[in-house]
């Protein structure tokens, strides 16, 4: 597990410490690094390493770069790797990992990741592996990226507003690898409904590798990756009581509320265990985690707005189709993969195409596990937990 | 044998005797031990295994280390399981009880393959940590600042304060504890919140062992825990980050036996606590010895036995935990443990803890010659 040791190995290079003063040696056959020891509580960035392995004069060469921990507390990542984000030289750069800091240094959450990923997508044309580790990533628009196979967010928790609706939309037509950690509900509330895309296939063509790992709604993932055959694509809010709150950019709660009526729902003011849906816009309080500590289903203001027909809605017209026809390894991995999410994955007649089921670090029966070992996929049950379900990584 | 004769280290023994052709150890209980008391004289070649931490033995330590600090007897209180019972008090009587045997092998000429002074610094995290220091053997640091600190709220000021390496991350240590008892894991992330991580449970005043580790999020929650275990008298250590591996962070236990690092056992986990009853497992240590390469394995191999001499220098055996940092350039001890040789089925040369201390022993006694 990545999370305990430093990266020994990288786009298939042995990872070393990048020392300014003997320079870049040999960028053909090593992978650098660079990110403080432990141990060192005098440097408060990485940033002007890094500045001068940019002014290396063979900068140009170098195909991948690890970067461990960046700086002090306070210090921003995108002020951290400012010297790399921006740089044209390495634009030859294959492979990046940002964070590679293990649990025992410090807890994930502890460490940010730059928001200005755009920059990056931008930069580094030729960028076919990327791997972030760190508190949280952030997405504002769909990424747009001709080369990239392997796309590893290995975060906190994962969101629906600022990251799972625009994954799904995003254009990544050599993409192979995805792996998501979704986190719980006090990490990252993305839904099932916001990687609808994903799992049904519409985006990523050679997706060969889907990992949706730490998830603490794996069981819902299960049942999500059954091809449902063009039944209940679109959220169906008729007969469910159904509550708005935060602040709406799109529409206004009034009319909002008249139209969801229309497709009869019903209203309601505040939320209980009779409600069924919460629409929530920015800045959402003390509805969003009453729904959230309810278990009730919570969605977003853009879900909202394709629910009402005012943005295409994605699915519904298409017939839906599932990315287990095309993927060749399932990752449900450190999740709390419950014997309902078993029989889910032993009733969907797609999985048996898979080469590899991983189920490692779940809450399944005997019974479960029996239920997906039959299945006649090589599948990777160890780590059998009981009691209360929590994903691995709960911080 | 002093100890528990059904107990697992007994049956350990005893197997380990028969298999050497050695007669079976006789059987000397601690509760007829503690009610001895001065009276009891010690000949021939003891062992002495430890004393049960609940239970009447554990209330008779109890009232004996009340009366050997002048303090008045705790009140009795109906037995819990996994309660751990006054430890400050139970520690002093464990010492002034091994000060008692101490007497008593003086006055019955007898030998104890671990005398009881050795016993008694390794049954106290502070002294095990001065020693090693005090031999150059390396510990994780303990600020002063952090030492200085009798409850919750002067610690969590100390560790928002603190501007040193892997900072705002501390293990507390209950200083008569061992293996994962009176442990836990502390730190403030940069925005204050507070977060401990402990196989203990806090009950107003009592502290419970739990199975597996808990997590105390928040001032309010963390409080009451730390609180007991700076009350009881804990060290608060720097948290030094171990080294990965096997899909986990880990560390050592080496149980070196008369001046020899013999069997190792590796101890995996995904937290910061890697005690087997914590939830760590066991990781294979064969396959870590060639992963780290022979130079450092020796290495620290040599710091267990270093780190034996320095905190146990006439025992004949004791179990070593350390690690190495997560960037293989350190290598820190963390405790020397005088009953740590409870590993069945870890094996050296093929022989496990108990058979290797026994032939040991006898290797001594003959090069001894016999007594006068």
């Amino acid at each position: 597990m990545s999370f305990n040791e430093h990266l020994s190995e990288f786009n298939g290079k042995p990872v070393q410490n990048y020392d300014p003063a003997k320079g870049l040696e040999d960028p053909a056959n090593i992978c650098y690094r660079v990110g403080l020891p432990w141990d060192d509580d005098t440097t408060k960035s990485i940033a002007p390493t890094l500045k001068k392995l940019v002014a290396d004069p063979r900068a140009g060469e170098i195909r991948e770069l690890v970067i461990g921990r960046m700086g002090d507390y306070g210090i921003g990542a995108d002020d951290a790797l400012k010297p790399i984000l921006n740089s044209r030289k390495l634009n030859k750069i294959e492979a990046l990992m940002f964070g590679d800091v293990v649990r025992e240094e410090l807890e994930v959450t502890f460490f940010s990741l730059p928001r200005g990923l755009y920059t990056l997508f931008n930069n580094y044309k030729n960028l076919r592996i990327l791997h972030l580790r760190g508190e949280r990533v952030i997405l504002y628009q769909g990424i747009k990226h001709e080369k990239l196979e392997k796309l590893i967010f290995e975060v906190g928790g994962l969101h629906t507003d600022y990251f799972g609706t625009y994954l799904s939309s995003s254009d990544l037509p050599e993409l192979k690898h995805l792996e998501l950690w979704l986190g719980d509900k006090y990490r990252g509330d993305i839904t099932t409904h916001a990687l609808r895309p994903i799992l049904e296939g519409k985006v990523f063509p050679k997706l060969e590798y889907l990992g949706l790992r730490n998830a603490a709604i794996v069981d819902e993932l299960a049942q999500g990756l059954i091809a449902a055959g063009g039944g209940d694509d679109a959220l169906d809010v008729k007969g469910k009581t159904c509550v708005l709150t935060g602040k709406l950019n799109n529409i206004k709660r009034a009319d909002a509320q008249k139209q969801l009526t229309a497709l009869g729902a019903k209203i309601g003011k505040s939320v209980s265990k009779n409600t069924h849906i919460l629409f929530a816009g920015e800045k959402a309080g003390s509805k969003m985690d009453k729904a959230k500590g309810l278990g009730v289903a919570v969605y977003t203001e853009a879900e909202l707005l394709e629910v009402l027909g005012i943005t295409a809605t994605k699915a519904v017209s298409d017939a839906s189709g599932s990315i287990l026809d095309r993927l060749k390894v399932l990752d449900l991995s450190l999740g709390t993969l419950t014997d309902k999410g078993a029989k889910a994955l032993a009733e969907n007649p797609l999985v048996k195409n898979l080469e590899r089921l991983d189920l490692h670090h779940h809450y399944m029966s005997n019974a479960g596990i029996k239920l997906v070992e039959g299945i006649g996929v090589p599948v990777d049950v160890s780590q059998k937990l009981t009691g209360e379900a929590y994903p691995w990584l709960i911080e | 044998m002093l100890g528990e004769p059904s107990g697992r280290r007994a049956r350990g023994v005893s197997a380990a005797a028969r298999a050497l052709g050695l007669p079976a150890p006789g059987g000397l209980t601690w509760a007829d031990a503690l009610d001895a008391g001065a009276a009891l004289t010690l000949g021939g070649a003891l062992r002495i295994e430890p004393p049960p931490t609940d239970g009447p033995v554990a209330r008779e330590l109890i009232d004996l280390g009340a009366r050997a600090l002048n303090e008045p007897p705790p009140a009795r209180e109906p037995p819990r399981t996994g309660r751990l019972d006054h430890p400050r008090l139970w520690a002093a009587g464990f010492r002034a009880a091994l000060t008692q045997l101490d007497a008593a092998l003086v006055r019955g000429g007898g030998d104890a393959m671990n005398p009881p002074a050795d016993i008694a610094a390794m049954a106290s995290k502070s002294e095990t940590r001065a020693r090693l220091a005090a031999a150059g053997v390396p510990v994780a640091p303990a600020p002063p600042a952090w030492a200085a600190c009798r409850d919750f709220d002067a610690l969590y000021a100390a560790l928002r304060a603190d501007r040193g390496p892997a900072r705002g991350r501390a293990f507390i240590k209950l200083d008569c504890g061992s293996a994962a008892v009176g442990l836990a894991a502390l730190m403030v992330r940069p925005d204050g919140l507070v977060e401990a991580l402990s196989p203990m449970r806090v009950q107003g005043a009592e502290l419970f062992s739990a199975l597996g580790l808990t997590r105390y999020r928040g001032e309010q929650t963390a409080r009451p825990l730390v609180d007991r275990l700076l009350a009881e008298g804990a060290v608060v250590e720097r948290w030094i980050p171990k080294a990965g591996a096997q899909g986990g962070a880990w560390d050592l236990r080496v149980v070196v036996i008369d001046g020899e690092a013999r069997q190792v056992v590796m101890r995996l986990s995904d937290g910061p606590v890697t005690n087997l009853q914590a939830g760590g497992r066991r990781g294979d240590v064969a396959a870590l010895e060639a992963s780290l390469g022979p130079a450092l394995w020796s290495r620290l191999r040599q710091t267990a036995v270093e780190a034996a001499r320095a905190a146990a220098p006439s025992s004949l055996y004791c179990g070593v935990d350390l690690a190495l940092t997560v960037d293989h350039r350190r290598i820190v001890v963390f405790e020397v443990n005088a009953f740590g040789d409870l590993l069945p089925g870890a094996l050296h040369r093929g022989e496990d803890t108990w058979t290797a201390e026994l032939r040991a022993a006898t290797r001594r006694l003959r090069a001894a010659g016999p007594k006068p």
